[in-house]
């Protein structure tokens, strides 16, 4: 069978006042229906630009795409724009960031939530209000005939999300993209939407694409995760192996930097030194070299492929350490040694030697 | 008597050499009277357009040319004044026949046309008492008259009554309906019986009105006598004429061709609404000054028929302090009046078309003009030079005791003038004069209106020069000129025109004696040897003779008032 | 809500009272003219002057006339008798108010008109064309004068002095129940000179509110549900880009009911405008002091429609 979302090779570049952005470059994946793909990577890493260019919102005269996207079969990015919404909201279905700005302020709850069905189906008012009903009860909104009448304002950050996500699901899409969900809200509250997503996947069989910047958003829910950085993919692995054998050192700054129950030793969050490269004057060699603790001469002046580590034909990394060192270094970090500590170790070692 | 009657013969027989003005104003060829011509047809419907509104619709109070104007058709005031006319030969209106004035001057009577009935609603005859109480009226605070004190105060009884301790003016008889008798304490009052208080009113109708709260409502229901009566008057907006249906053509020595003529206000622009009169039809200019590029170019294109420059229509003078120093010192005022660059003060306002440079006080049209100089004035040599002459000022700084022939720049002299248009560039050419004399100005310009309230009618704001004064004749007697701007008794700390504020050089006893005069040879000569005394004093500076531009359609006869300013008299135009 | 109301309309008439008597101060500070004094006349007598002083009150302390005027216009509606014109200062205002409102609307919907279109598909149309060109024209007719504007018209269109006669000129206003096609004839060019800066203004205000609008996530999200476009910018885009308008078009008009003192002079229409300019020239102060405060009157007024409507429009809003 077909996977339900097939990405290959997309890129997407704005041309702005300031130069050409590569927002996404070469990017592939591939979604089967019913699975969840986690996307994760700092903001300006292109994960939330490739969501939005499948389903046609960034497609203005000033954007080029390349590449090539079906889903269910269908060429997405050849699509006319028409056909691209009828796909919206209706197959394919999005739901935001900040809950609060991605809800029309002016209007109620309730038209907003009968517009997406309104929006594709042939249905009465009084119809659309009633599954809006129905879905507000799915997500989990007590009294929901009454939210109906409520602004966006008047809700809670959790409620307006539940409302987005049944927004979302008022047409039954086989796809859900999820923006960085959970982003703007309240740990409590964030597990909680991360529950009913999780619980909506199980129940409803949807497939989903959950963007975020946040590993730890994905580790429960997703089967399968893409790290993203400068517009590309820099590993994709299974869940398991992204937190258990990750072999890109950025992957590893991401665990590094997340709040982990299990973190040994009581070890120090790591931040990520540096900042995301520009987009428009993209460093050369390896994107990340200026951040890479385990970088070497060669790295910037050789562009790493995205190619599958040797025993494992599911886990591709994008990196030109040599996988052996990756895991050796991975070893050092688990047992909690720092990043310099590790590179001290393990890649000046292996420079000694030779 | 003899004197209007003989006069209104010369004017008959052609007023082609009425006081040389005409001659005076070769303006370009441009036509400076619209006369009455043969042959002109009856009817139609004339637009007369006009920047801002009457002062006061009321006979009694109106004291505005715009004004007066408007009533020319609705009113008969006693006597009034052809329309080729400058003003110096009224002709009976109301009257039947030149008024009798005794041998010691001081009794006149006036007999009263018969069968003059008022307009609807009131339709009764006029009688000589409707003219007795519309005079009385003006004399009370309810119909607030600018003139009355100055031409009618000489009536016998008129102090006691405005004092309240008679209920009449015992000198203002009316033995029978059609005589009206005038006892005067003396002096001339035949001359003022051409002012619009002198139409009648009558008592019977008006008194509802004038004892209305506060001031009299008469002017909105006012009766007329003429052959137009006022249909409507909408507050700075407009004002309609239509014939009035009592009017008895026979009784009334005006045509009146129009069948009616509306007065149509708030033409702000000067400009648009004399493109919309010359391109348009049926339409005449009211109250505006046309611009002066526009004047120019109408003056020598194709359009000339259709503009009249007329002259008399006031003087400009700079109003001068004597009270303040340095200005108490007659050749400090000598030197002023030399350096001032009149030509530029008259460039700025039009140019020749719009006026002349002046060299005494009195201008064009006023009856004793001639008589004090004319155009060539008494040759004084401070007048001399239009563009002014440095050293002959200087020449009169050294005779006032500046032995360098500039005064100190300590000494400041305020000057208050008007902040807008040509006023406010005359204003600042005599700021220049005055530091050309040395001096310090401190020139403030302010609004025209407040120029006159606040300041230059105030002895007590202590204004030195005020640059842009000007006066009009009421009617033709120079005495209604000198009177008012001279007569140390006229000065008052409110509303005070005698500017100089000069009570020396025996100028008030001139002015008593020439007012007391009775209308003749005698009185114009006394007026022009006053004149002659004050231009050479520089008791305030003349710079200018006005002449007033009127403007109609092509397809109107345009006849105009020359004794008011050169306005359009609807009475006598027609449609072509 | 209620009560919110009824506390904003009191403030409404405390407001008013302070305009008075700062009209009333500036009045008798400022250099200005004396009204008995140009009543009277030239060369008056200084009785006549008192009389007429008397008449209009003048003679009394400051406050006192204070006092007299709130008196007159709190308990009877009365702003006194005009000392220019012989009419109480209500029958005039009442007499010019029709026309200015009449060209207020309708400059109202003429700029409206345009700037809606123009700012719209500008916006939607960046940096196209049409864009650019109507955005420069905007601008120059945001920098021109209505004086000038409505000059060059009259010297270009109207029926009496223009190059094209095509309408009415200076000075044809009538009362539409008089006539309305003359009516309508008269004020075609007032309102579109009027409108002009006005249409210019919306436009660019507009165009940039639509375009910050664009860029809402709400926007996106609409689009993500697969909204049409044209309803996305109908029922999305232009709500929100036209709320921010209400607050600007109530003030605009408020200021325009006060009198289009330029348009109405340069047209000759007779309105609150140049009633309230005539008046400031003669000094007349009972005018002065009507205008001035009808003119606040409007411009508080339609501060609180304003409000009312805006907290209509936007549910965020609440007073209380």
């Amino acid at each position: 069978m077909a996977p339900l979302l097939s990405v290959e090779n997309l890129s997407v570049s704005f041309d702005t006042d300031d130069g050409v952005v590569h927002a996404v470059d070469g990017v592939s994946f591939q979604l089967e229906a019913g699975a969840v793909l986690g996307v994760v990577g700092e903001s300006g890493s292109g994960k939330s630009v490739s969501s939005l260019t499948l389903l046609g919102l960034t497609r203005s005269a000033r954007t080029t795409v390349t590449g090539r996207a079906s889903f269910d079969g269908e060429d997405l990015l050849a699509a006319p724009e028409e056909r691209l919404r009828r796909l919206r909201g209706n197959d394919v279905a999005m739901i935001f960031q900040d809950p609060l700005s991605a809800l029309h302020p002016f209007y109620r709850v309730g038209a907003q939530l009968s517009e997406a069905v309104l929006a594709h189906r042939d249905v009465s008012k009084q119809e659309a209000r009633d599954r809006a009903v129905e879905m507000l009860g799915l997500v989990g909104i007590a009294d929901a005939k009454r939210r109906l009448d409520s602004y966006p304002h008047e809700l809670s950050g959790g409620t307006r999300q539940r409302v987005m996500i049944a927004m979302a699901l008022m047409n039954d899409p086989k796809l859900l993209i999820a923006d960085e969900p959970t982003t703007a809200l309240d740990v409590t509250v964030q597990a909680q939407i991360l529950e009913l997503l999780a619980r909506l996947r199980d129940e409803l069989g949807m497939a989903m694409v959950i963007v975020t910047h946040d590993l730890g958003v994905v580790a429960s829910i997703a089967d399968e995760v893409a790290v993203m950085y400068a517009g590309r993919i820099v590993e994709r692995a299974s869940t398991e192996t992204i937190f258990d054998a990750p072999e890109h050192p950025y992957t590893w700054g991401l665990l590094g930097s997340m709040p982990r129950l299990d973190a040994l030793d009581g070890a120090d969050l790591v931040p990520i030194p540096g900042r995301p490269p520009s987009l428009i004057a993209r460093p050369g060699g390896c994107h990340f070299h200026p951040r890479c603790p385990y970088v070497r001469e060669a790295h910037k002046v050789v562009d790493p492929e995205l190619v599958a580590v040797e025993d494992d034909p599911a886990h591709a990394v994008r990196c030109l350490l040599p996988s052996a060192t990756r895991r050796r270094v991975w070893q050092e970090l688990r047992a909690g040694v720092a990043p310099e500590r590790a590179r001290t170790d393990v890649i000046e070692a292996e420079e000694g030697e030779r | 008597m003899l004197v209007i009657a003989a006069l209104a013969i010369a004017a008959c027989g052609g007023s082609d050499d009425d006081s040389g003005s005409s001659g005076s104003s070769g303006a370009g060829g441009v036509s400076t009277g619209g006369k009455p011509v043969d042959g002109q047809k009856k009817g139609g419907h004339l637009t007369v357009l006009a920047a801002s509104d009457v002062d006061n619709i009321d006979p009694g109070q109106a004291y505005y040319t715009f004004t007066y104007e408007v009533l020319a058709g609705t009113i008969n005031t006693l006597y009034s004044v052809r329309p080729d006319d400058d003003g110096s030969n009224p002709v009976p209106d109301l009257a039947d026949g030149q008024p009798k004035i005794s041998d010691d001057g001081k009794t006149v009577t006036v007999k009263i046309k018969t069968g003059i009935r008022y307009s609807p609603p009131y339709n009764k005859v006029v009688t000589s008492k409707d003219v007795k109480y519309a005079i009385e009226r003006a004399f009370t605070p309810a119909v607030p008259n600018g003139y009355i004190n100055s031409y009618f105060a000489k009536i016998v009884g008129v102090q006691a009554f405005t004092d309240g301790k008679a209920k009449e003016i015992s000198g203002i008889d009316t033995p029978d309906d059609n005589t009206i008798v005038f006892h005067l304490t003396g002096g001339d009052i035949v001359g003022a019986l051409v002012m619009p208080v002198t139409s009648p009113v009558p008592e019977a109708y008006a008194r509802k009105y004038d004892e209305a709260k506060g001031q009299s409502t008469y002017g909105r229901h006012q009766l007329a006598t003429g052959p137009y009566m006022i249909k409507s008057y909408q507050p700075g907006k407009s004002i309609e004429v239509v014939r009035n249906p009592n009017w008895n053509a026979d009784k009334d020595y005006k045509p009146a061709y129009l069948d009616s003529v509306t007065f149509a206000e708030g033409y702000e622009d000067p400009g648009v609404a004399t493109r919309r009169i010359t391109d348009g039809k049926s339409q005449a200019s009211g109250d505006f000054t046309i611009p002066p590029d526009q004047l120019k170019s109408l003056a020598q294109g194709s359009k000339k028929d259709q503009l009249i420059v007329s002259p008399g229509a006031g003087n400009r003078y700079i109003g001068v302090n004597t009270t303040i120093k340095p200005w108490g010192n007659v050749n400090v005022r000598r030197a002023l009046a030399a350096v001032l660059n009149r030509q530029a003060m008259l460039q700025v306002r039009g140019g020749a078309l719009l006026g002349e440079v002046a060299n005494h006080i009195l201008y064009p049209t006023v009856v004793g003009f001639e008589e004090a100089g004319g155009l060539k004035g008494a040759g004084q040599d401070f007048y001399a030079a239009p563009q002014g002459d440095l050293a002959v000022a200087q020449k009169y700084m050294k005779l006032a005791g500046y032995p360098s022939g500039k005064g100190s720049s300590s000494t400041t002299v305020l000057i208050v003038g008007d902040n807008t248009g040509p006023a406010k560039l005359n204003a600042e050419i005599v700021e220049r004069a005055v530091s050309q004399l040395g001096f310090k100005p401190v020139l403030r310009e302010v609004s025209h209106s407040t120029m006159i309230s606040k300041y230059c009618t105030v002895p007590k704001a202590k204004v030195a020069l005020c640059p842009n004064l000007g006066w009009a004749k009421d009617f033709a007697d120079a005495g209604t000129i000198l009177d008012p701007l001279y007569n140390p008794k006229n000065i008052v700390p409110q509303g005070n025109v005698v500017t100089p504020q000069y009570r020396g050089s025996g100028i008030g006893a001139d002015i008593e004696k020439a007012q007391a005069l009775p209308a003749g040879k005698e009185r114009v000569e006394a007026w022009a040897a006053i004149d002659k005394k004050v231009s050479d004093l520089v008791l305030n500076v003349p710079y200018i003779w006005d002449k007033y531009p009127v403007v109609a359609s092509a397809n109107v006869q345009m006849v105009n008032q020359l004794w008011n300013q050169g306005s359009i008299d609807y009475t006598w135009s027609s449609l072509k | 809500m209620t009560a919110y109301i009824v506390r904003r309309l009191a403030w409404i008439v405390v407001l008013l009272a302070l305009v008075s008597a700062l009209t009333f101060v500036v009045f008798y500070v400022v250099p200005s003219t004396d009204p008995a004094q140009l009543r009277a006349g030239r060369n008056p007598s200084p009785d006549l002057v008192e009389s007429i002083r008397h008449t209009y009150g003048l003679d009394k302390s400051k406050p006192a006339q204070y006092a007299d005027f709130l008196e007159r216009a709190v308990l009877h509606g009365d702003l006194g008798y005009s000392y220019g014109h012989d009419e109480p200062v209500r029958q005039l205002i009442f007499d010019r108010l029709p026309a200015t409102i009449y060209l207020t609307l309708g400059a109202v919907i003429v700029w409206l008109a345009v700037a809606i279109p123009v700012g719209l598909i500008s916006a939607i149309r960046r940096h196209s064309i049409f864009d650019r060109l109507a955005m420069g024209i905007a601008l120059l007719a945001i920098s021109a004068p209505v004086y000038w504007l409505g000059l060059v018209c009259l010297y270009l269109f109207s029926k009496d002095i223009g190059q094209f006669p095509i309408f009415l000129g200076s000075g044809t206003y009538v009362p539409p129940t008089t006539d309305f096609g003359t009516f309508f004839g008269s004020m075609i060019m007032p309102w579109f000179v009027l409108a002009a800066s006005f249409a210019a203004f919306y436009a660019r205000l507009l165009r940039s509110n639509v375009l910050e609008v664009m860029s809402e996530d709400y926007i996106r999200t609409a689009r993500a549900k697969g909204v049409r476009e044209r309803i996305v910018i109908r029922r999305h885009v232009m709500r929100s880009a036209m709320t921010p308008l209400v607050t600007v078009l109530g003030l605009d008009i408020g200021v325009l009911l006060g009198g289009a003192i330029l348009a109405e002079t340069v047209f000759n229409i007779p309105g609150i405008g140049r009633l309230s300019y005539e008046a400031i020239q003669n000094g007349d102060l009972p005018v002065i002091q009507g205008t001035v405060l009808l003119g606040a009157f409007f411009i508080v007024f339609l501060n609180l429609v304003v409000d009312i409507v805006y907290a209509y429009l936007d549910p965020r809003i609440r007073y209380s």
